[in-house]
């Protein structure tokens, strides 16, 4: 590809970009929103134009930058999630309630359908959703919930999952509302804390993510999924 | 002496709850209450004769579809076709425009407008926002969008409040309303679309980035992933609603009235799909649209009773006494209140002037309800807030954040509907007296 058709698609206002997919990452995730802009710059540029891209843009979305950088293409990441689901889809069968900190829908759509005997409940990351259309994506097994009724469905056969981004040895990255779920009040109260880890160690700091650490004093599990 | 009383009621009622969108249910209901009650005690009306006069088929048929139309809702008929038309426009401004307006006038034949609205403008926006719009387009496809909701409600007898009135009081067929009123319609839709769009491309704005605009599709493919039509709704529903629509076409040859084949349609719908139509009854009808439509046809029927209507039809052929003069000051009349007071008031009040007129003016019927309807629909499209479209789109437009590509909020407001509003106005007045008078 030209450098210059490289350019015009790549030359991007960052923040234009940023608009295009806010509403991606607040519904699908943010690892779930970088992977598809990886997608999609990879089909119309390349490698040279998602290297390029992740120059402008890396400011703006670090774990786009981190997605970038990993090296996986889009693809080789899908099929790396749906492999290592599988033990997390086992050890999950056992739980009638499975709530859930933070959407990403490159793992929930799975999980959701080959869990149907469960009911999930999800703590959505971010307040700009549309509940409705977040839901219609999902089985009926699935219900959006406030973090203030998280204490309400602890119990026996009830565990909480959340997403560990860039894991650093006992550092890692998490969406802020993790914090205010795992305090040791919900920790007493569910019969585990899964962390799933997606991508190991970082080349830059997540500025719109809150760091974690002494990752494993919050989880009692750990799952690595990419 | 006791008619100019009810009409003064009836004037600042209108006029009251106008002002007072907030109160207009108190003020409807009030009004109606203080108008019964001067007709019964002081005008000799009987209250039983009153009600007779309230045209029921007509809110049977409303009932009916504004239960189809929760339906449709609820196998997301409309928003998987509202994400069609993202797909397809490519992301490119000027075919958004055009496909949204087109869908929204065709949706707007068969359903409810407010219902389809509310599904299909979050889809619009959530692209909206991805590709960034300018202000200028923004103000440009809503107000095209408010319009196409009217015309493609004045293009069927089913499409919206007037023509069902129209219907429902058996002052025109089914039939006839849908072929003399079909084809205008769509032309005045494609002389109004054709404006934006030279506007548009005169004004030589730019589409968004390539990866902008591969990215807003994409977020759309993503966003509405696994969301797909309900089949187990929607082809009961579509088949009950063609057999309606068969029916309606044949109801003067059966002898059954528009309203009792709604509710046949209707009672089907409900045994075939029970669950949900106890739900849609229970809590998905706007109950609030037919009370306020009921007080409004009791303070009609007060005043057709008290022959106040029938003395301002006299009034109007005394005065204009060439006929054409006549239809084009009564549409006219009817597309200005419209405008100030909605369509629902509007309608009510001048379809019993109307028939007067007719009769003495000796004029065809059908041509000049077809030309009323028109300009109810003009004046619909004249100010944000003469139909119940308008002020909802705004609400939407503003809850939903949307910014511009200049990184300000949108605005959809009154202001801003305004000058496309004169325009379509024109457009569509002019249109229906030209109908009109090239037929009478």
């Amino acid at each position: 590809m030209s450098e210059a058709a490289v350019a015009s698609i790549t030359d991007v206002d960052p923040k234009g970009v940023m608009r295009t997919i806010s509403a991606l990452i607040s519904e699908l995730g943010a690892f779930s929103a970088a992977l598809v802009l990886h997608d999609t710059v990879y089909r119309l540029a390349h490698r040279e134009g998602a290297s390029r891209l992740v120059e402008n843009l890396a400011e703006y979305f670090p774990l786009y930058g981190e997605v970038a950088e990993s090296g996986l293409s889009p693809a080789e990441v899908e099929q790396i999630i749906n492999e290592r689901i599988d033990p997390l889809i086992e050890q999950l069968r056992d739980f009638s309630s499975i709530v859930v900190v933070g959407i990403e829908s490159v793992i929930l759509d799975r999980l959701t359908r080959k869990l149907p005997e469960s009911r999930f409940y999800i703590i959505p990351h971010s307040e700009t959703i549309e509940e409705e259309r977040v839901l219609a994506n999902f089985p009926p097994n699935v219900h959006l919930i406030d973090v203030r009724e998280i204490m309400r469905l602890g119990g026996a056969r009830s565990v909480l999952i959340s997403y560990a981004f860039c894991r650093m040895e006992e550092d890692a990255f998490i969406y802020p509302v993790t914090f205010r779920t795992v305090g040791p009040d919900v920790r007493s109260s569910y019969n585990r804390i899964i962390g799933l880890n997606i991508l190991s160690g970082y080349n830059r700091y997540l500025g719109d993510m809150a760091p974690l650490y002494s990752t494993s004093q919050f989880f009692t599990n750990q799952f690595r999924i990419v | 002496m006791i008619g100019a009383v009810l009409i003064s009621v009836m004037i600042a009622t209108l006029i009251i709850q106008a002002l007072i969108p907030a109160r207009k249910m108190i003020v409807i209901l009030s009004g109606a209450t203080v108008t019964m009650t001067i007709a019964a005690t002081l005008g000799n009306q009987s209250i039983l004769n009153i009600y007779n006069g309230v045209p029921w088929d007509v809110l049977v048929i409303l009932l009916g579809l504004g239960t189809f139309s929760s339906l449709f809702a609820r196998s997301r008929l409309f928003s998987s076709l509202a994400v069609w038309c993202s797909r397809a426009s490519q992301g490119k401004y000027l075919l958004i425009l055009i496909m949204f307006s087109s869908i929204m006038f065709f949706l707007s034949c068969a359903l409810n407008n407010l219902t389809a609205l509310l599904l299909v403008l979050p889809v619009l926006l959530s692209i909206l926002k991805a590709l960034g719009a300018t202000q200028g387009f923004v103000a440009l496809c809503f107000s095209m969008l408010i319009v196409a909701c009217n015309l493609g409600g004045a293009a069927t007898p089913i499409g919206d409040f007037p023509a069902i009135l129209l219907m429902g009081t058996g002052s025109i067929s089914f039939v006839r309303y849908l072929i003399l009123a079909f084809p205008i319609c769509i032309l005045l839709f494609s002389a109004i679309l054709v404006l934006p769009a030279v506007y548009y491309n005169r004004k030589g704005s730019e589409d968004a980035a390539p990866l902008e605009r591969s990215l807003a599709l994409i977020s759309m493919a993503k966003l509405y992933r696994n969301v797909t039509i309900d089949k187990t709704i929607l082809y009961p529903g579509v088949g009950v609603f063609c057999i309606m629509f068969g029916l309606w076409i044949i109801a003067g040859r059966i002898g059954l009235s528009p309203g009792v084949i709604c509710f046949l349609g209707v009672g089907l719908l409900m045994v075939i799909k029970n669950e949900e139509a106890e739900d849609i009854v229970r809590h998905g009808i706007d109950f609030e649209s037919i009370l306020f439509l009921t007080a409004l046809f009791l303070m009609v029927s007060c005043m057709a009773r008290s022959g106040i209507l029938d003395y301002i039809a006299g009034l109007m052929t005394v005065y204009f006494t060439d006929t054409k003069m006549l239809v084009c000051a009564l549409m006219i009349c009817c597309g200005i209140s419209t405008a100030i007071f909605s369509a629902g008031p509007s309608m009510a009040t001048m379809l019993p002037i109307a028939h007067q007129v007719i009769l003495k003016g000796g004029v065809p019927g059908e041509t000049v309800y077809v030309g009323l309807a028109l300009s109810v629909c003009a004046g619909s499209s004249f100010l944000l807030t003469a139909a119940t479209a308008g002020p909802l789109a705004q609400s939407i437009v503003e809850k939903s954040g949307l910014t511009t590509r200049e990184g300000r909020r949108a605005k959809f407001d009154f202001m801003t509907f305004l000058p496309f509003g004169i325009i379509a106005y024109a457009i569509i007045q002019i249109g229906g007296l030209i109908f009109v008078l090239a037929r009478i």
